[in-house]
């Protein structure tokens, strides 16, 4: 065959549609390519182009935190509406890392705990492990609780952060929608959100019609003598909006709010129902909400093949995904066990060496 | 406005003819700025598209041309179509669709075709064959690259 002269650009634009695997692999083709793609251009490119053509990858991370083990799984998606089912066999994608907390994801990147109090970042799609230097709280963290941290990312400034905040025992911390978190301080409840760029704090008070938040407990789906509360509720991200929404609870109905207007400290109120059929006698946990406006629930009892319930708040319909192939039996059996889910993207950060 | 002034000829590198809609033409960016310009007359040299290439540019356009702004049900129909497209294309012609699509800018063919190369080449060799790219790495050095990420190389 005889080759056809491709100009660099088109050869770059090329390079940017194949999955990160693919690419760690063709650094082998020369000493060019290798350079451009470990650049940070090329690495950002890559994301934007990787986000928006398809649809994102599904992140499930099991978290042993007695075992020290990390289980995370990045699936092919079955966010689209015509998937019900997959057979999920391609285990190869499965990757046990040493680690006791998975805190948040962010574009690609995990943020995870390492040994006792430590903090990494895991890249899932490069296997890439990188753990932070040890530093110093000012007042030295308790040793219970530890630390939590999560991660964030500045889009002006092209940089991540992780900010770390030390939780005493009479605080709880909620950090699954990203830049979020709830102060359960006293009596008082408060949001309290970040600003990755700016590095500030802004505090959202909770007014009382949001009850209490409820108490949030790390470890749902083993011990759930201390978890039966029925006012349990999730952060999560609706529409780029705080929402507070209840899990599911055997009745089926569930109540969720949305701050408004932060300043105004206006919040609207919404009630939803599942759908009898789908949601018979389970009881369920808000894990996240999707990109395409989907809120996932997870059943409490863990279900092997493992199952998924995407919940569409628009239309108000329900449907669920099976993921076959998952260690579900291994993790059933742990003492305490979280589970993380959520939307997920090939990252090429960190591939330099 | 008269049938003639609807039609438009595109003529290729071997100085092969096509007569096409002015609506298909147009998608390329390249040709809708010389019309605009008033630059060529009704007939359109592309010095640097072969025939087979431009015959195959012009089945795009045509279809895109149809479908484009029917709704979502034929977005869904013309993903399929595109797929099917490419499907059978060999490396070679890809590159030559990625280098025609890209002098007549046509952006999202240009997409098509770069996904569809990098979807079908799995092997380091085949990009130094087709690109004609010298591997210019010492055998530690490559070594080295592969020890890296040992594991992206079992399949």
């Amino acid at each position: 065959m005889t080759p056809v002269y491709v100009p660099l650009d088109l050869q770059i634009n090329t390079l940017l549609r194949l999955p990160v695997k693919s690419l760690l692999r063709f650094r082998c083709v020369s000493k060019l390519w290798s350079s451009i793609i470990t650049s940070r251009d090329f690495r950002n490119q890559h994301l934007k182009i990787g986000a928006s053509s398809a649809p994102p990858r599904l992140l499930i991370a099991f978290v042993e935190p007695y075992g020290e083990k990390v289980l995370v799984v990045s699936s092919p998606n079955p966010n689209a509406p015509s998937f019900s089912s997959c057979s999920y066999r391609d285990l190869s994608l499965v990757k046990n890392i040493k680690g006791n907390m998975m805190y948040n994801a962010c574009r690609g990147l995990i943020c995870v705990g390492t040994g006792f109090k430590d903090v990494g970042i895991y890249n899932h799609s490069t296997r890439q492990l990188h753990t932070f230097p040890q530093f110093k709280f000012k007042k030295g963290p308790e040793v219970f609780p530890r630390p939590n941290y999560m991660l964030g990312y500045d889009p002006v400034e092209d940089q991540y952060k992780v900010l770390a905040v030390d939780a005493f025992s009479d605080q709880r911390l909620e950090h699954k929608a990203s830049r979020k978190y709830l102060d359960y301080q006293n009596t008082i409840y408060i949001i309290v959100s970040f600003d990755v760029m700016l590095e500030t704090f802004n505090i959202i008070k909770v007014p009382s019609k949001v009850l209490t938040l409820g108490m949030w407990f790390p470890y749902p789906w083993v011990d759930t003598s201390e978890s039966d509360n029925d006012t349990d509720k999730t952060l999560i991200n609706y529409r780029g909006k705080i929402g507070v929404v209840e899990n599911p609870r055997l009745k089926g109905s569930f109540r969720m709010w949305v701050v408004e207007d932060a300043e105004k400290e206006e919040w609207s109120m919404s009630t939803f129902h599942l759908p009898e059929s789908a949601a018979a006698g389970l009881d369920f946990l808000v894990m996240d909400t999707f990109s395409n406006g989907e809120i996932c629930l997870v059943p409490k009892e863990l279900s092997d093949p493992f199952c998924l319930y995407y919940y569409n708040l628009e239309k108000k319909s329900m449907r669920s995904v099976r993921i076959e192939g998952l260690p579900v039996s291994e993790f059933k059996r742990a003492e305490r066990l979280s589970l993380t889910i959520s939307d997920h993207y090939e990252s090429l950060m960190f591939s330099e060496t | 406005m008269s049938k003639s002034e609807k039609k438009i000829v595109l003529k290729s590198l071997d100085n092969e003819a096509f007569e096409v809609e002015k609506a298909v033409a147009l998608q390329s960016q390249t040709i809708w700025v010389m019309c605009e310009d008033k630059c060529v007359g009704n007939e359109i040299p592309l010095e640097n598209v072969t025939g087979q290439i431009l015959a195959k540019v012009i089945d795009y356009c045509k279809k895109h041309a149809v479908v484009d702004g029917d709704g979502d049900e034929s977005s869904e129909e013309l993903k399929n179509w595109d797929t099917e497209f490419t499907k059978n294309m060999d490396q070679s012609t890809l590159f030559n669709m990625i280098l025609a699509a890209n002098y007549l800018n046509i952006k999202s063919l240009l997409n098509l075709t770069c996904q569809a190369v990098a979807d079908k080449t799995k092997t380091i060799d085949e990009f130094h064959t087709f690109l004609n790219i010298e591997n210019n790495f010492t055998p530690e050095e490559e070594a080295q690259i592969c020890q890296e990420n040992l594991w992206a190389f079992d399949d």
